[in-house]
């Protein structure tokens, strides 16, 4: 596709988001690789109470333990992977019901625009993270909650950006040569318009990605997101709100720390570059 | 075992785990030797359990033996008159704020019940090692069974802090207030044998202006309290009956002013308090601190320090703020435990009482029916236990025998507990059975072979596809577990679900994770229906006094397993039945009790703890032995008691580490 083509020329000129690319590549590989073969291997959810953490040279691992005996590096791949999959999960039905509710509006425009927008406005005036928490705290706080409800309050920016994209394509000529030919609606959206979208998509959809990991791992750090039988970074990071942990057991805290902010450091520079490349005006190539 | 409902809160919001107190009646160590009467000296010889005087469970007192006795520090106390250099600073480590009605008849809250105990008021007739009665008070009190009437005798002068003697008036006074139709407080309790007083049902309607029952003297210095139903034999037992006076002169204005109702909002209820304890209040800051002044005329001796102050911060914040040096005594929670181990700090040092609270594990089965009704439909009775009807397995004894012999207190005990905490061998707990503990007995100890055994015995032998037993109609079973989140239960919910996984049974969170306190006491404790949740914990406050009825009864508001069965009632019965005076009857049924548990595990208790306290080494005479003379002497300070007037402080700023 041809925003792969420019986005591969963007690369060789901006090493950041070629350096990003490979360690992403690294991070994710190893991740989901690793974490497959952990979890076949090891029960990392197994307890084994103790004092206080248990520092990598004590317990001979190269992570150390947590307050509950888990090796902090097995859960920490496990970890990753499950708030990888939820950050994926998030960006993807977003983008799914924001692509929908944006490209139907912009296509149909009018009062179907009017109407959707208007729905779009009021639905962005809710509290985000306020509501969300109400919502975990009464549905319970599982894996499948917690991407619907994220899901719920993160598809509007998606339409909003999509109208916008979709708004310009009905004004080309193929769409109205289209339209002269009699071709139905849904098949010259489905087949015409959303080629021409791809572009925008691909290119927010890892700057979106980047914003769910954040979001995950934040909610779930302050205590508001999963709980501590389900493996997550926020859930591993949850530590460093303890101050004695912060200040003498490093190591239940910096790894998914450091994972974390090279992730979303890398995926935003991938995402920009991405993003630079839909944009002729913004390219450096 | 008297509770309220706030305590219950109290103590639950901060930890399961840690002391509280009842209001009216206090810890106590369990010591009977002197205390040291200045710094230094002989370490304090425990008796163990068996010896005679002063039985404590071998357990408790190996987990005790870690911690001083009393502070050895013998450097001369500064003087009074040392200005602010010689107040004496403590810290309340808790998550609430200071309620500051302190007014003996109406204090809910165990820090406000602290402050009465140190400016106001405390009961007129002391008590031992055994929580029975002594004649070492203020007063001594005779128990005339065959009149049914407790005789009170003064035997001390004794001078409220505006100089007024106080008399017994003062405790008809007391009665009083709690049996006038508008009072608002929560002592107007059968434990307290209040509405049992003869002419207490005339007064409490308002139809009579005094209560006949309480009869004075010609000088005030003897109170005959006379009952209408047999006094059970839980009298015997400090904290059975209400014996703390409040001073007429002080209150009745007050009254007069606000009535009974607005009483509790009188800043003489609150602020200005008036008793006679070793110290009197000064300045409140409202929900923050208490600053008190010594009261020179004490009847003990006059307090050798200038001042105590009373502040109370977060209890994260204890082990830091000792270190550096802000205060002198501060209660410790065993979750500070691990910074106070990695730090090594040597600017204090703490000392460990068994604690006056516990957590039992309940397993729930069933609610409340309909309460009793007349033909009318007036409801004329409390409404009863009804076990569930649905026949779940947390019915069948062996599933209940099963989880319990998979919970491993042990790990708990000495993660969380630091290997001070016992893992319970029994229901009753040494703070207020000791004497009716079987020490030899074993309890409910973790196995999981023998949880396997028992469910195979049992017939739960078929298993799905993940391995989870069937039950015996061959459904999937599954039991729900709910929570509230604080140091222990973090450790002890994921290691219960492993075990119990591991013998085959399916057991998950509550609506999938830790609940929120409020939604977690709905849940459980404040309904009548059967809940959804089928075994959690509940951390109690204890009282002096040993009969289980209060948390066991079929009509008990706290019988959190709901649970009744007829050899159960049988045995609460027995407790207080009039047979139970005789002191071998009332040990082989508290016996029959533990056993009954043993076998049919409506729950069990989690752990015995130890209550400790932070004492910072310019503080001298800081000791727990308990001294029997009416007031908890120096070993009282647990998180109940703080201070008291042999306190001394000999350095002009708390050591810093």
């Amino acid at each position: 596709m041809r925003i792969f083509k420019l986005f591969l020329r963007e690369l060789k000129h901006d090493y950041f988001a070629l350096v990003s690319i490979i360690m992403l590549a690294i991070i994710f590989l190893s991740i989901y690789i690793g974490a497959f073969v952990i979890d076949h291997f090891y029960d990392v959810m197994w307890v084994t109470p103790q004092r206080m953490p248990v520092s990598p040279e004590a317990s001979g691992t190269l992570l150390g333990l947590d307050v509950m005996g888990r090796n902090q590096f097995h859960l920490l791949f496990v970890a990753a992977r499950n708030s990888l999959n939820i950050a994926l999960g998030v960006t993807f039905f977003s983008f799914a019901i924001g692509l929908t509710v944006g490209v139907i509006s912009g296509f149909y425009g009018g009062r179907t625009d009017n109407v959707l927008m208007r729905i779009v406005d009021t639905w962005s005036m809710i509290p985000f993270l306020m509501v969300v928490i109400v919502l975990l705290v009464v549905f319970g706080r599982t894996v499948p909650t917690f991407i619907l409800f994220l899901t719920l309050f993160s598809w509007m920016t998606r339409a909003r950006l999509l109208r916008a994209a979709a708004l310009s394509q009905r004004q080309m000529d193929y769409i109205s040569a289209s339209k002269t030919l009699g071709t139905p609606n849904i098949v010259i959206i489905v087949r015409e318009m959303l080629p021409n979208l791809v572009d925008i998509v691909v290119a927010n959809f890892v700057l979106t990605l980047a914003a769910s990991i954040g979001i995950e791992t934040g909610l779930s750090m302050l205590g508001f997101g999963l709980g501590w039988d389900y493996p997550s970074l926020g859930v591993m990071l949850q530590n460093a709100t303890n101050p004695m942990y912060l200040q003498h057991f490093w190591w239940v805290w910096t790894p998914p720390l450091i994972l974390v902010v090279v992730t979303m450091l890398c995926v935003n520079f991938v995402g920009n570059a991405l993003q630079r490349v839909t944009d002729p005006k913004q390219r450096f190539a | 075992m008297k509770k309220l409902v706030i305590l219950l809160l109290v103590v639950m919001a901060v930890f399961a785990a840690c002391g509280n107190n009842d209001g009216d009646g206090y810890g106590e160590g369990r010591q009977e030797t002197p205390p040291p009467t200045g710094g230094g000296g002989e370490p304090v010889e425990f008796v163990e359990a068996g010896d005679g005087d002063s039985p404590m469970h071998p357990a408790l007192l190996e987990a005790l033996r870690a911690f001083p006795a009393y502070t050895t520090n013998d450097a001369p106390v500064l003087p009074r008159g040392s200005g602010t250099d010689n107040i004496l600073r403590i810290g309340v480590g808790t998550s609430s704020t200071l309620i500051g009605l302190f007014l003996g008849t109406h204090n809910a809250d165990a820090n406000d019940a602290s402050i009465n105990e140190l400016a106001g008021s405390y009961s007129l007739v002391s008590w031992d090692a055994n929580n029975l009665w002594t004649q070492n008070g203020i007063a001594t009190l005779e128990l005339d069974r065959e009149a049914n009437v407790i005789i009170l005798n003064m035997q001390e002068y004794v001078y409220w802090h505006d100089g007024v003697p106080l008399t017994l008036d003062d405790l008809v006074f007391a009665y009083e207030i709690i049996g006038h139709p508008e009072y608002t407080g929560q002592r107007f309790s059968p434990e307290l044998q209040v509405p049992n007083v003869r002419g207490m049902a005339e007064y409490h309607a308002g139809q009579a202006d005094y209560i006949s029952g309480l009869v004075l003297s010609n000088n005030n210095r003897t109170l005959r309290i006379y009952y209408v139903d047999p006094l059970p034999p839980s009298t015997l037992f400090a904290g059975s009956v209400w014996l703390q006076p409040i001073p007429r002169h002080w209150i009745e204005p007050a009254i007069a002013e606000v009535g009974h109702y607005g009483l509790q909002g009188h800043i003489r209820a609150r602020d200005q308090i008036l008793g006679f304890g070793p110290f009197i209040i000064e300045t409140v800051v409202a929900g923050e601190s208490v600053f008190m002044i010594p009261n020179d005329n004490y009847r003990q001796g006059a307090p050798l320090v200038d001042g105590v102050l009373v502040e109370l911060l977060p209890f994260e914040m204890v082990p830091s703020a000792m270190r550096a040096g802000d205060f002198d005594i501060a209660a410790y929670q065993t979750a500070n435990l691990s910074e106070f181990y990695l730090h090594n700090p040597t600017n204090y040092s703490l000392f460990g009482w068994p604690a006056g609270a516990t957590t039992i594990i309940n397993f729930r089965m069933g609610g409340f029916g309909e309460p009793e009704t007349d033909d009318d439909g007036n409801v004329i009775g409390a409404a009863r236990v009804q076990a569930r009807d649905d026949d779940h397995p947390i019915m069948n004894v062996a599933i209940r025998r099963a989880l319990a012999h998979s919970i491993d207190r042990e790990t708990i005990a000495h993660t969380v507990g630091h290997d001070m905490w016992i893992p319970a061998p029994s229901i009753l707990h040494p703070f207020n059975a000791s004497p009716f503990i079987d020490i030899n007995r074993q309890g409910i100890v973790f196995d999981l072979e023998l949880s396997n055994r028992i469910l195979d015995e049992a017939g739960f032998t078929q298993r799905d596809a993940e391995g989870y037993r069937l039950d015996l109609d061959g459904n999937h079973m599954y039991f729900v577990y709910g929570q509230q989140s604080n140091p222990t239960h973090d450790q002890l919910v994921p290691l219960n679900i492993q075990n119990w996984r591991e013998i085959g049974l399916r057991v998950e969170m509550f609506e999938g994770g830790f609940m929120d306190w409020g939604l977690f006491l709905d849940t459980v404790a404040f309904t009548d229906e059967v809940s959804p949740i089928h075994i959690f914990a509940m951390g109690w406050a204890l009282g002096m006094n040993p009969d289980p009825a209060s948390l066991w009864a079929d009509t008990a508001q706290f019988n959190m397993s709901r649970y009744s069965s007829p050899g159960f009632a049988q045995i609460l019965y027995d407790i207080q039945s009039a047979n139970a005076w005789d002191a071998a009857f009332l040990a082989d049924a508290y016996d029959r009790w533990e056993q009954y548990f043993y076998e049919n595990v409506p729950a069990l208790q989690f752990t015995w703890n130890l209550d400790l306290v932070a004492v910072n080494n310019r503080v001298t005479n800081f000791s727990r032995v308990r001294v029997d003379n009416g007031y908890n002497e120096p070993g009282n300070m647990t998180t109940d008691s703080w201070a008291n007037h042999l306190i001394g402080l000999t350095a002009r700023s708390p050591y810093a580490n």
